[in-house]
């Protein structure tokens, strides 16, 4: 590029930095929204009482005090030496001034809140009409600006209107209780500054949303005789997971880092457990990265399980490799037997193309059983995955009708799996859950309306003598 | 006399020990004792967890940097988070347990308790303005 060419350019940057202009006419005609954008009205309000021009103005109470001044002050903004304000305002009723003066100031407010320059003193109205301030700034920075009505006596009111500034941006902060504008560095030009930014140095990541919340592992208990009726007591395979939705500055799902914890085979049915996401494609996935595998399950070059048109993440195929059975018939759900510790399991999935929320938010966690691959477990009304054996729909305790959207449940309408947006105290070996929460049967019954809680440890809602914990 | 009194004492107690069948509590056990006995909606869908919508009302703002926004339940813990700028709407959705009544939204230093209602709730980044500083007239 040609020096020339570089100084037409500085010159038009420059000539738009010059005509920065800073306005408001008060036409929102709430003090409240422009209070949002960090002006600040002290015993002042913006209404369409006798306006100086368009349908509102600012309109102060009674400015009958030299002391308890009435103000309308702007943001802070970024102004240079030169700097142009200007503004209408007058007095409403202005009765008896010689008796009952007013007054106005304008005042440069620091970033600390104190008056740093006056810019107009003690201006004396004389009449009612409208007058144009027009004040040149001599000073250059971080300022609000104050226009202060005051007097003595009577009852007339001062009213402001058409403020403008040149030369003058931005520079409050709505976010930070309407500090000066702090300038954030934003190492990858995401738009997310450092300092929100969870990876700061990639543009395709910003920052994380977690299920089911913050530092908290949600639940999944399986009773694993599907398609027969089971005992209930919810511990034939229980994983805890949290999800980390690792999000891009515009809310899209990047990856989903997932951390799984296999806490309790109180069975001894289940081979495996899997993610299915059935609004995503197999194919949008990129990589997939520490599941626990055994050769149990066939993956795609991508991580995803084969023969598979959504994508569904097999986290671990084969439940005895990741427990670490210490003695004891089942593993950690009969109470009183040794306790064990399974291996933890982080799995990350990465998308070729961010998804939307709702897609990845949309997802059943679902385990599968020795006698197959096919003998899925999924929580009531969610479909099953693509290998799941559908000849076993309908047969012995099982109604699912696919046709009508109705997957694993009895025909008395009984599920093979709960989640809970929490960790679960599940019960005992043999305990069943209705005897164990004692507010679970009316959760139930009540369709979902009452005892939401069910599962919270309250006073009433438990029998601790069934639960294995 | 006699006969009409025993009449009417027949006609009391048959009427006290007929099934309300117009109340539909009165057809299921409200005490069941065990998991096989629960009679629940053909249509129930035994989640814990609801879905919640957030609508976000901007503001017409000259600040116009990302920031990011947070929404929390009673025990503050963060239930969802996004990337937001104050002068644009939004929807907000995300899953969480069921049955939050409040919710609380946080935008840096800007924070309000929102009621959910229906799953649903609407925040603004206006902020408070209780009027105390205007004259009662002017409120």
């Amino acid at each position: 590029m040609k020096k020339s060419t570089y100084l037409i350019v500085a010159m038009m940057m420059w000539s738009l930095l010059a005509q920065a202009q800073f306005t408001n006419n008060f036409e929102s005609g709430d003090r409240n929204i422009d209070a949002a954008n960090c002006w600040l009205f002290f015993g002042t309000s913006i209404n369409s009482n006798d306006a100086i021009s368009g349908t509102y103005s600012t309109r102060s109470g009674q400015a009958s005090s030299l002391t308890s001044k009435k103000e309308v002050i702007s943001p802070y903004l970024d102004i240079a030496a030169g700097s142009v304000i200007t503004f209408k305002h007058k007095i409403e009723n202005p009765g008896n001034l010689s008796g009952n003066p007013r007054y106005l100031d304008v005042v440069l407010v620091d970033a600390n809140g104190n008056d740093a320059f006056i810019l107009l003193n003690q201006f004396t109205y004389t009449n009612g009409s409208v007058q144009n301030a027009n004040i040149t700034v001599g000073q250059s920075g971080i300022y609000r600006v104050a226009m202060r009505h005051y007097g003595s006596g009577g009852n007339s009111r001062g009213h402001i209107d058409d403020f403008s500034i040149t030369n003058a941006t931005y520079a409050s902060d709505p976010s930070n209780n309407c500090q000066p504008l702090v300038s954030n560095p934003d190492a990858d030009g995401d738009g997310v500054a450092d300092g929100d930014d969870a990876f700061p140095n990639d543009a395709s990541r910003a920052y994380i949303s977690e299920y089911p919340a913050n530092g908290v592992f949600a639940t999944i208990a399986f009773e694993d005789l599907w398609p027969a009726l089971g005992d209930y007591d919810f511990n034939d395979l229980v994983v805890d997971y949290h999800l980390n939705y690792v999000l891009n500055a515009n809310n899209e799902v990047v990856d989903i880092d997932g951390d799984y914890y296999i806490r309790a085979v109180g069975g001894t049915l289940a081979r495996g457990v899997g993610i299915h996401f059935p609004g995503i494609a197999a194919s949008a996935v990129s990589s997939v990265s520490g599941q626990q595998l055994f050769g149990n399950v066939i993956n795609g070059s991508n991580g995803t399980e084969q023969g598979q048109s959504n994508a569904v993440v097999i986290i671990n195929d084969d439940v005895e490799q990741v427990i670490n059975r210490v003695g004891g018939t089942f593993y950690n759900s009969i109470k009183g037997e040794p306790v064990g510790q399974s291996d933890s399991i982080n799995v990350v999935v990465t998308f070729t193309n961010p998804v939307a929320i709702a897609q990845a938010s949309d997802f059943s966690v679902f385990m599968f059983k020795k006698a197959g691959r096919g003998q899925e477990i999924h929580l009531p009304d969610h479909e099953p995955t693509d290998l799941a054996d559908q000849s076993l729909f309908g047969t012995v305790d099982d109604d699912t009708q696919p046709g009508s959207g109705r997957y694993y449940k009895s025909p008395n309408n009984l599920p093979w799996a709960l989640e809970l947006p929490q960790r679960f105290d599940y019960p005992d070996e043999k305990r069943d859950l209705v005897q164990t929460y004692l507010k679970f049967a009316a959760w139930a019954q009540s369709s979902g309306g009452t005892f939401t809680d069910w599962y919270e440890d309250k006073a009433d809602y438990r029998a601790p003598n069934n639960l294995f914990e | 006399m006699k006969k009409m009194l025993l009449g009417a004492l027949v006609l009391s107690l048959a009427w006290s020990c007929s099934k309300d069948d117009s109340n539909p509590n009165n057809q299921v056990n409200n005490n069941p004792v065990n998991f096989t006995e629960l009679e629940v909606s053909p249509t129930f869908d035994w989640k814990n967890t609801s879905k919640y919508t957030i609508q976000v009302e901007g503001v017409p703002t000259d600040m116009t940097q990302k920031r990011i926004l947070q929404v929390l339940d009673g025990e503050q813990k963060v239930l969802a988070q996004r990337v937001v700028r104050l002068t644009e709407d939004n929807t907000i959705e995300f899953t969480a347990a069921a049955g939050l009544k409040e919710l609380t939204v946080k935008c840096g230093s800007i924070e309000k308790k929102v009621d959910v209602s229906s799953g649903t709730a609407s925040f603004n980044y206006l902020p408070e303005d209780d009027l105390s500083d205007l004259d009662p007239a002017d409120r």
